[in-house]
């Protein structure tokens, strides 16, 4: 294992925000077992109080996974010197089967635990607290997540050894190579820009109509096009804005965007991708809750800015992703990569 | 507007009880500012350590001999010079000399193998015979400047006398501050060399990506040969100095515990007059999530005070003061203890690492006594 | 008319089901109408200070139903029973219970911290309010440097800077001489005047004789012995 201070800040930084949920689960379960909002008992009071706990605990792990992922991809490019035949974060990932699963992990607790917080702030807003269940029961099912999050990312950590060679983007994004990464980044450019970018139109304007109108239908829509773009997206990435970007047309990495001498363009890109994403799962995911009286016309009015929020952060993604292909000085006319 | 009104009670709020306050500050600057000084100063070395091979061959042959470093012959030069992609091979000329009367080791390099531009205090690099130039180091230990004479004792026991015609000052001190430059014929004198032999081979290579074929290459042509790369160096140099940062983040951790339990210590013991005035405020008709927003300022407040003088004082202790405290560890086997001053650098990751390690677990300790002190029962003020 | 306060069977019980478990009310049932001058009679004991927790919200009944305002408020949560204190309701403290190193000011504006009004109408509202007391020139005073009768003001002009309908004071003449008790009442009269309904709990004769009283409530061991005017 490598003795890296970065290693070191994520185990620490994760594992403390690990226990804080183990125990903010504890007392879920407690709520979960003994609400009743109808009550006036000291006990209820104690529960309620316990709310307020648990929400605080949650709210504040769930911010540090968020910073968390910041430093795992730095940690990642930070070690790859070390590691033989690693020049950048995606050879730090490919140096054992579990890097890119521990990614994974926390791109999915990123939108897991931001919708928990949504959930309980759509709560707060009724008198009632109507969704308290659902809110512990749905806790209860993100604690194993991020426990199991934790673990990739331990045992990927620790079986890293910097004699073991490998691969690096050059040769994992190759087209010569086999494997997903490969096929990604040999995708022809123009059906893939024609993907791209109708899935960013059926977002931008299903999330739109879901304005005009209060049925379901539009807002299931919006948010099954933000999950399917979200995906579509990355591919993009991979397949062709890099190349634009870094103007080679063998150089795919999705990483590399982060470094500064791409003027630390994959932050403002990714950020506008995960942001557009959020909001765009929003609508669909909460329309079953407007059913709830004490809800109704508060969720309405969160609703709005969700659809503001999700339009504006997937434009501001196009926009830079288009940015570097319209008005970059590489052109790519044509080119066939090869098989 | 909210936000900022609370931030500003919050503020007022930490003055008001400014000594309990100043005292876990202090605690709290200390603590990330000996976690600030390991990491600053790693990486300092780190970057010190691949800039002094920055100028050097890509490839360096040595040749084994029972499994130790051997003097290798000179031959060898035309056999490496005949694969693809080698541009230069050259002899290099170099040695360890320990010197008793002031117990450091100097490293004694013969003219030509000097690979970087080094940038003089005063004087020139020797011209001739029985000519030194020398490192910072040497100079300060043995007191000896430009014009004076520098005795080395040699393998019989017989003195050599090097008139110093110069004293180095490159920007990297790590390289030259041991050093001592002579003509190679004095060099292969005071070693003894055989005159086919050199200390090792410098092989400079055209494409950086060929660099392992072609040390693979001379391996199988020179079997007893040790073919090192550039990057094998800086692996090595990055791992030993993670290892010693790792170890002491590691001791350092008992300290951060022992500074969590006094934070956790301070924010549950609310004194009275605190008590009261979460009781008065939540009557006035403050709701428990304002007070846990007021306590989250107060925090925020005093860990990026903390942070900032804990990195500021790191880094002066670690580019100013030499990181007088921590660098014996940390430098370890360094051969002359050289005072050079290290290349300050800090960024945004070691920012993010250190805040990593010390604000999430201050964050962590208060939570709970945070909320003890927000779900004050505003009853409490109508009692009084 | 319709009551501004409406209680019905409220019970008061703390610390239920530990070994110290205390009933502090028990079966109060009355009625305040817009503008009363209310007065809590009783010994030491007797839930005055509960009862008006009670009643503004500052506490939840463990039975019983209670109306304020229109809303009914025995079952809501913390924090929206918070939001109706805030809205509803203005405190005069027995102690006062200003922060003694906040200026003048800061402590009146303190109940509009959470509510993120403009800085400037905030000011203003301050500055307007001090006004109406008398003690605009000691804006800027910390606490600790007022006479009592300022600091009276001061926490007058606290409670009424939300421009509640309701004011409650707990024993406000408890600490003070007779000739700021006299001010105070003289500023209870002119609240009363402007349509303010007013709930005070006090022992003093000074208070629940005088004339601007509307009704009187006796209570004792947690029970309302007497309610005048019928």
């Amino acid at each position: 294992m490598i003795l890296h201070s970065g290693i070191l800040a994520l185990l620490c930084g994760s594992g403390i925000a690990l226990l804080m949920l183990l125990y903010a689960a504890g007392l879920g379960v407690k709520i979960l077992r003994h609400w009743d909002y109808r009550s006036n008992s000291e006990e209820q009071l104690h529960l309620e109080r316990k709310t307020y706990l648990v929400s605080t605990i949650v709210s504040y792990a769930i911010g540090f996974e968020l910073f968390s992922l910041f430093l795992f991809i730095f940690t990642v490019d930070d070690i790859h010197p070390l590691l033989t035949g690693a020049m950048c974060a995606t050879g730090s990932l490919n140096a054992n089967p579990l890097g890119w699963y521990a990614l994974s992990g926390k791109i999915a607790i990123f939108f897991a635990g931001s919708l928990w917080l949504t959930l309980n702030h759509v709560d707060g807003k009724a008198e009632n607290c109507p969704l308290v269940k659902a809110k512990y029961i749905f806790l209860l099912l993100l604690v194993p997540l991020i426990a199991g999050q934790y673990a990739l990312q331990t045992s990927y950590f620790l079986a890293l050894d910097p004699a073991v060679i490998t691969s690096c983007c050059g040769s994992l994004f190759s087209t010569a190579n086999n494997g997903l990464a490969a096929d990604l980044a040999a995708l022809e450019i123009r059906p893939a820009m024609a993907v791209f970018y109708g899935g960013g139109l059926l977002s931008l304007v299903s999330a739109f109509s879901v304005l005009g109108t209060r049925a379901g239908l539009p807002r299931y829509l919006c948010t099954l096009s933000a999950a399917v773009f979200f995906p579509v997206s990355i591919t993009a990435i991979v397949s062709f804005v890099s190349i634009y970007i870094y103007q080679l047309p063998t150089h795919h990495c999705p990483f590399d965007l982060l470094q500064k001498n791409y003027g630390f363009i994959g932050y403002p890109l990714y950020l506008s991708l995960f942001i557009g994403t959020l909001f765009g799962l929003l609508p669909g995911l909460f329309h079953p809750v407007k059913k709830i009286p004490s809800l109704g016309s508060e969720l309405q009015q969160l609703e709005s800015k969700w659809v503001y929020m999700a339009m504006a952060a997937t434009l501001s993604f196009l926009v830079l992703a288009s940015w570097s292909v319209l008005f970059g000085p590489f052109k790519m006319a044509s080119y066939a990569p090869l098989k | 507007m909210r936000h900022l009104k609370i931030l500003e009670f919050a503020l007022s709020s930490l003055l008001r009880r400014r000594y309990k306050n100043l005292s876990l500050l202090a605690v709290y600057t200390f603590t990330i500012a000996i976690l600030a000084s390991i990491l600053l100063l790693t990486h300092a070395l780190k970057t010190e350590a691949s800039r002094l091979l920055d100028g050097g061959p890509e490839l360096v042959v040595q040749r084994l001999s029972a499994g130790r470093h051997d003097l290798i012959s000179t031959e060898a030069i035309a056999q490496i010079r005949k694969i693809p992609g080698v541009t230069e091979v050259k002899p290099r000329y170099w040695g360890y000399y320990y010197d008793a009367l002031v117990e450091a080791n100097y490293t004694l390099q013969g003219i030509e193998s000097v690979h970087q531009e080094l940038t003089m205090v005063d004087g020139r690099l020797p011209a001739g015979n029985n000519e030194c130039a020398i490192g910072q180091g040497v100079a300060n230990v043995r007191k000896v400047g430009s014009g004076d004479d520098l005795i080395l004792v040699d393998s019989t026991n017989t003195g050599t006398v090097l008139t110093v015609v110069g004293v180095f000052r490159s920007e990297s001190e790590l390289l030259t501050n041991d050093l001592v430059v002579l003509e190679r014929e004095d060099l292969i004198r005071f070693f003894t060399f055989p005159p086919d032999r050199a200390t090792d081979l410098a092989v400079k290579v055209a494409n950086p990506a060929e660099i392992n074929t072609v040390a693979a290459k001379i391996k199988r042509i020179i079997p007893d040969s040790r073919p090192i790369t550039r990057n094998e160096i800086l692996q090595t140099y990055a791992g030993v100095f993670n290892w010693r940062s790792g170890m002491m983040l590691t001791v350092f951790s008992a300290a951060l515990i022992a500074f969590c339990i006094l934070a956790w210590d301070k924010a549950t013991g609310i004194s009275a007059e605190e008590k009261r005035e979460i009781g008065i405020l939540k009557a006035l008709g403050w709701e428990t999530s304002d007070i846990l927003e007021l306590k989250f300022w107060e925090g925020l407040v005093i860990s990026l005070t903390a942070l900032l003088l804990g990195i500021l004082t790191a880094y002066v202790h670690v580019f100013y003061w030499d990181a007088t405290v921590l660098a014996p560890v940390l430098k370890g086997w360094s051969v002359l203890f050289p005072d050079f001053r290290l290349t300050p650098f800090i960024d945004f990751y070691q920012l993010l690492t250190i805040g990593f390690l010390t604000v999430v677990p201050y964050i962590a300790s208060t939570i709970i006594p945070a909320w003890n002190a927000a779900i004050t029962d505003p009853e409490s003020a109508m009692r009084g | 008319m319709d009551a501004i306060i409406q209680t019905d069977k409220l019970r008061k019980v703390y610390n239920g089901g530990k070994p110290d478990e205390f009933l502090a009310l028990d079966d109060v049932s009355l009625m305040i109408n817009p503008g009363d001058v209310a007065i809590l009679k009783g010994p030491s004991g007797a839930g005055k200070t509960s009862l008006l927790s009670l009643i503004g919200c500052m506490s939840r009944p463990t039975a019983g139903r209670m109306i304020v305002a229109g809303k009914d408020v025995a079952k809501l949560p913390e924090r929206f029973l918070t939001r109706i204190r805030r809205e509803t309701f203005g405190f005069i403290f027995q102690h006062f219970n200003l922060i003694r190193d906040l200026t003048v000011l800061e402590n009146v504006l303190l109940p509009l911290y959470p509510l993120g009004v403009p800085f400037g109408t905030m000011q203003q509202k301050g500055m307007d309010t001090l006004a109406r007391l008398g003690i605009a020139d000691k804006d800027r005073f910390k606490i600790r440097q007022l006479s009592g009768g300022e600091q009276q003001r001061a926490a007058i002009a606290r409670a009424l800077i939300n421009d509640p309908s309701i004011i409650i004071a707990d024993e406000p003449t408890a600490h003070l001489d007779t000739k700021l008790s006299i001010d105070l009442l003289n500023i209870l009269e002119m609240l009363s005047r402007q349509g303010k309904t007013i709930l005070i709990a006090t022992h003093d004769p000074l208070v629940y004789e005088h004339a601007m009283v509307t009704r009187t409530i006796t209570m004792k061991a947690g029970r309302l012995e007497e309610v005048l005017p019928k």
